[in-house]
């Protein structure tokens, strides 16, 4: 009778132990925030966002174990363009006592940092965040704050002016399109010492992630023969807007991002930003299985490709020259 | 006479109890060892049953499955120890031989890590190479720009490269994060990556971190030519990431990458790589670093990673690079598969235990079912059982060992019945023997306990056909005078024959068996009488008696008379019979010699009795009739003396008092022969009174002061206090003191006279002191005799008539006290007496 009654309950342990665990993982619900500038709530939502990034970001983590429901809960919030509203949401954020915070600008960054020291945040695409001062260092960031950068630096920025000028070698004005909300005074001025090794005019427009309208006015007026697009959110948010923009005054472009030669844009050089908010998710999920981020370090990007858009040229009366296109990485035609 | 006639009685009754007592001591004896023959009789199985059940009771203390327990126990351990062994060593081999496998594999892929990251990096050395030698020396700049482009779309992992100009100055730079430089001029002809490159072809820089995080390594190639420049590529060897990445080591394991100092340059977890980990404090990594240099270097292939990890660890050296490749497996996941056949060892070793454990029980079981069945049965037998076979058919020794058992069994059954015959027959005989000791014994009794010669030869006679198992008998006694047997008594007679045995006047020699037995001093027998000449034979026959037996009757060589017993069957007595009849008939002899012996004494003492009161008559009448005259004699003379009869002249007067004091002891010696004869006929009998003893000295003393006084000795005396009131005869005892102190004065001339009494424990002692010549040691006894004085010309002189002291002394006997002297010649004499306080009647002396 005993030995029925223990091989019973050994085997019936066995089999509900690997249960058991998981029970205890699942237990633990991770709270996990994603804060966009500029992208649409209903965008974001749902377990398949129509928003690139966010679903790159939700599938990775369901791929890595989180499911949202059993042990995931993920805070969507959306500055929609007003980045005054950053500082507000982070602070209800914290308030939720989530364990992550993902962030996209430095400007976001900034504001993550001033709500809280101590919940973990990710920069899924950061900036110059030692010069920033929200790192110590790439390979320590020390405090609450790590994540990934969209670039090795401000260099970046005069490497894009020289690619357009390559494209366009008689460019001779240049406007750098920025958002007003993400000060980058040492990118103007990285530009404006390449503008002037180039022999380029630079000049600053400057919209905000909502508002375009004087920005363009601007650059209607001052009718420059090239574009650059900043690499920041909102001009990625509203990279339709500016491409169609950029063609109506037949204006080569150069931008940061793929998507935006995808959508008519001329030439971009940059990385895969999607591929961020997947690294981004890896960081995450370190920092939720007990990583501490001021040791987690800071990944800088590597693969830096040049897209180019031959209808977009064509429909410029460009022709690419041969040093370009054994440049270009992927052209599109 | 009765008197004698009972004192007789009583003292043969006494020796008889005596011999009586003796016999039934030694009867109880055989007594005792009869009944302890009877009980073994009883009981033998039962004595021999409780000494082996005491036997078998401690073997039952032990624990009956020991036997069990220690076979099923032994085969167990042996065969779980030889499994366990086995396990053990095959664990331990199979542990050293999946490690070694794991090392080897690691080794293996520790290799190819290294090879395909060498791989990469010569690729990446070639495509620089034909970026670089794909020109002529001197080419435009233009191409040379081209070139590096396409390098850099080639070569993904190439961030810048450059040209130096021979001289070591850069010309191009093309790069993907800045901006393309051309002609810079900047002058790095000291450069190592300049000079070795150009020294060497090949300049591979130590990898170097920029912005403290990313690693990078300067590659350098020198065209063909002293013409040609150098090409200096800037490689960032993030992209090994994709190589290491894909190095799978089991699930928790890592392959990496460290350069000479330590530096880890590639790590599936880019992270680490970029946070610029040094690994030079690991063991392994620093073993293996300093093995490069030293290869006399052991590098142990169990360590603990940077994390403190135990790992199984496995290296390769890339020596163009100096880097080394680790590859690091978690010591457990790596032992995982030992772990797990340990693990299905170990069942299968729970599994065979098991098994043995079962076979081994079944083993014991086996092999102790048979020697139990002997334990018990063994037991059985012990305990009485004799009838109890064991049975076992194992065809070893165990079965031997039970057939040895069951003969044992038998063999004890056999010898118990034996041994139970042997103890009946015994007991048969003793018991035989302890009845005919008995009928002695009682026959003794009797004969001691009545002088009834009648009754007692009856007895006697009962008791010898009893136990001669013969129907009848008969005792003669026998007149050596007249040689005639009388028939004295009878048992189990019949009339008739009493009557012919009794006209048969048997006489001596008149060849019957009872002047053959008188003659011959033996027993006769007759063993059939049909074929014998008995005399009264055909009497005897009609008797149904076919068999008699005569024993003389023996005492001091005398033949008092002759035992007869008869049998009514012919056969012979035997000869343990023949001496129990001898002694039957010693006994009626003995109690035929003590009858007559008794008869002469009563007769005697009959006649005795008879003189003794002829003389007390004689002495009574002879002293009344002595006193009688006297008394006149002396009345007279008193009167005379007072004058009654006229004056007498004073001469006259002293005749006459010298003749009353002649007459009057005269009269003394009249009372004391009078007195004494009544003390020896025993008539002597004792008034009892209360008296006073100091009343009786006194008395004594007023009576004797003046002849002590006319002796000029004084007369002492001293009477304690609180003297008690006596009962006894007073007159005796006052006759007693005044003997006593009598004779102290007669006796003593010069000194004193001394009375004391006193009374302690119920007893007066009076003594009677004196200064006289003292009596030697020899008289002191003998003065208290009749007519005994000590003989000595002073006492001779004394006169008395020697009675006193012997009267006294009967006297005091009568009280049931005693006297005595005690004595020291020339110094004096103390006469002492002491009586009861309360002296009773004693009986006749």
């Amino acid at each position: 009778m005993n030995r029925r009654h223990f091989v019973t309950l050994t085997a019936g342990a066995a089999i509900a132990w690997p249960g058991m665990t998981r029970a205890q993982r699942l237990g633990r619900v991770h709270r996990v925030a994603l804060i966009f500038t500029s992208a649409k709530p209903s965008e974001m939502a749902g377990q398949d966002p129509i928003n690139p990034a966010v679903r790159m970001f939700v599938h990775t983590l369901r791929e890595l174990g989180y499911v949202e429901g059993s042990n995931l809960a993920l805070e969507r919030r959306s500055a929609e363009g007003q980045y005054e509203r950053f500082s507000q949401i982070v602070r209800e954020l914290v308030l939720l006592e989530v364990d992550v915070i993902v962030t996209i600008t430095n400007a976001m960054t900034h504001a993550a940092r001033e709500a809280t020291r101590t919940i973990p945040i990710v920069m899924s695409v950061g900036s110059n965040p030692v010069a920033e001062g929200l790192v110590q260092s790439l390979a320590r960031p020390g405090g609450n704050i790590t994540g990934l950068t969209l670039d090795p630096g401000h260099d970046i920025v005069a490497k894009r002016i020289q690619l357009l000028k390559e494209i366009v070698p008689t460019m001779s004005r240049l406007v750098l399109l920025q958002s007003k909300a993400e000060p980058l005074a040492e990118r103007e001025e990285v530009a404006m010492i390449a503008g002037q090794q180039l022999g380029v005019k630079l000049l600053i427009a400057e919209a905000t992630p909502t508002d375009y309208t004087f920005a363009f006015a601007f650059i209607e007026r001052e009718k420059p023969d090239g574009l650059l697009v900043g690499q920041g959110a909102g001009n990625y948010s509203n990279r339709a807007t500016i491409v169609e923009f950029a063609a109506r005054n037949r204006l080569p472009a150069m931008y940061a991002f793929r998507e935006d030669v995808a959508a008519g844009g001329l030439a971009a050089y940059g990385v895969d930003v999607i591929d961020l908010f997947r690294r981004a998710a890896g960081y995450v999920d370190k920092i939720l299985k007990g990583a501490d981020p001021a040791e987690l370090p800071v990944e800088q990007p590597t693969k830096f490709q040049l897209i180019v858009n031959l209808a977009t040229a064509r429909s410029l009366g460009l022709t690419l020259s041969p040093m370009v296109l054994a440049r270009a990485d992927e052209v599109i035609e | 006479m009765t008197g004698l006639r009972a004192r007789f009685e009583t003292t043969l009754s006494a020796s008889a109890a005596n011999a009586g007592r003796i016999l039934l001591s030694m009867q109880l004896k055989r007594k005792s060892l009869v009944a302890l023959l009877a009980r073994l009789q009883g009981s033998t199985a039962g004595f021999g049953r409780a000494l082996l059940q005491r036997m078998g009771k401690t073997q039952a203390l032990q624990p009956a499955r020991s036997l069990f327990r220690k076979y099923a126990a032994l085969l167990v351990a042996l065969v779980g120890s030889s499994l366990i062994i086995s396990a053990a060593i095959e664990m331990y081999y199979s542990y050293w031989q999946n490690r070694e496998a794991l090392s080897a594999v690691q080794r293996e892929k520790a290799l190819g890590a290294a090879a395909v990251i060498e791989q990469f990096v010569k690729e990446i050395e070639n495509q620089v190479g034909w970026a670089a030698g794909f020109l002529p020396a001197g080419g435009g700049i233009d191409q040379r720009r081209y070139d590096f482009l396409r390098l850099l779309r080639q070569a993904q992992a190439v961030t810048e490269v450059s040209y130096l100009d021979p001289d070591g100055r850069e010309q191009i730079k093309v790069s993907r994060l800045t901006m393309d430089t051309a002609a810079s001029g900047t002058d790095l002809s000291q450069d190592p990556k300049f000079t070795q490159a150009r020294a060497n072809k090949h300049y591979l820089s130590q990898v170097y971190f920029r912005k403290e995080s990313e690693p990078y390594l300067t590659l350098a190639t020198a065209g063909a030519g002293r013409s040609a420049g150098v090409t200096v590529a800037e490689v960032n060897l993030k992209f090994i990431w994709d190589v290491i990445s894909r190095i799978q080591v089991g699930k928790a394991g890592a392959a990496y990458v460290v350069d000479d100092r330590g530096l880890l340059i590639a790590h599936p977890d880019i992270g680490v790589v970029l946070r610029k980990t040094d690994l030079s404090h690991v063991p392994h990594v620093a073993l293996a670093i300093s093995k490069l240099r030293d290869p006399v270097v052991k590098v142990p292939a169990i360590s603990h990673d940077r994390t403190g990890r135990e790992v199984l660890t496995a290296y390769a050296p890339i020596a163009t690079l100096g880097w080394l490749v680790f590859v690091d497996l978690p010591l457990t996941e790596a032992l995982q598969p030992v772990y797990a056949a340990l693990e299905r060892s170990a069942l299968v070793l729970a599994a065979a235990l098991l098994f043995a454990a079962l076979v081994g029980v079944w083993l014991a079981r086996r092999l102790v079912v048979p020697i139990r069945a002997l334990a018990t049965g063994a037991a059985r037998i012990g305990g009485g059982d004799l009838d109890h076979r064991i049975d076992i058919r194992s065809g070893d020794e165990v079965q031997r060992l039970a057939d040895s058992f069951n003969d044992m069994g038998g063999r004890l059954k056999e010898s118990y019945a034996t041994l139970e015959h042997k103890v009946a027959d015994r007991t048969r005989e003793l018991s035989e023997a302890l009845s005919q000791l008995r009928a002695l014994i009682d026959v003794s009794q009797a004969i001691n306990s009545t002088f009834e010669l009648q009754a007692l030869l009856e007895a006697i006679l009962a008791h010898a056909c009893r136990l001669a198992d013969a129907a009848g008998g008969a005792i003669y006694t026998f007149e050596e005078g007249s040689e005639e047997f009388n028939l004295a008594a009878t048992y189990g007679m019949s009339q008739e024959l009493i009557a012919a045995v009794r006209k048969a006047h048997r006489r001596l020699h008149d060849d019957g068996p009872l002047s053959q037995c008188v003659l011959k001093r033996t027993a006769v027998e007759i063993s059939d009488l049909a074929e014998s000449t008995h005399e009264i034979r055909d009497a005897l026959l009609k008797a149904d008696i076919r068999a008699l037996l005569a024993v003389p009757l023996l005492r001091e060589e005398t033949i008092v008379g002759v035992l007869m017993v008869r049998r009514a069957r012919p056969g012979r007595f035997g000869s343990s019979m023949i001496d129990l009849m001898q002694s039957f008939a010693s006994q009626s002899a003995l109690a035929i010699q003590n009858a007559r012996l008794f008869q002469e004494i009563e007769d005697k003492s009959r006649q005795l009795e008879m003189a003794s009161q002829h003389k007390s008559q004689f002495l009574a009448n002879m002293s009344h009739e002595l006193r009688t005259p006297l008394n006149a004699i002396l009345g007279y003379n008193e009167l005379m003396q007072d004058g009654l009869y006229g004056e007498l002249p004073p001469k006259t007067k002293e005749v006459l008092g010298r003749m009353e004091k002649n007459g009057r002891h005269l009269l003394g010696l009249i009372n004391d022969v009078l007195d004494l004869s009544k003390i020896e006929a025993g008539q002597l009998v004792l008034s009892l009174d209360n008296y006073s003893m100091r009343d009786i000295v006194q008395t004594v003393v007023s009576a004797t002061e003046s002849l002590a006084a006319a002796k000029r000795l004084p007369l002492k005396v001293e009477i304690s206090d609180g003297m008690p009131n006596g009962r006894g005869d007073e007159r005796r005892l006052t006759q007693v003191l005044l003997n006593l102190v009598g004779n102290a004065i007669k006796f003593t001339d010069e000194g004193a006279i001394r009375i004391a009494a006193v009374a302690a424990n119920g007893i007066f002692a009076v003594q009677v002191a004196d200064t006289g010549p003292g009596i030697p040691e020899s008289e002191r006894g003998r003065i208290f005799e009749e007519f005994h004085q000590v003989d000595s010309s002073n006492t001779k002189k004394k006169g008395g008539t020697g009675l006193g002291l012997a009267i006294a002394k009967r006297i005091i006997e009568l009280h049931r006290g005693r006297i005595w002297v005690e004595s020291e010649v020339g110094r004096g004499s103390t006469f002492r007496f002491e009586v009861p306080v309360r002296a009773e009647q004693r009986g006749a002396v």
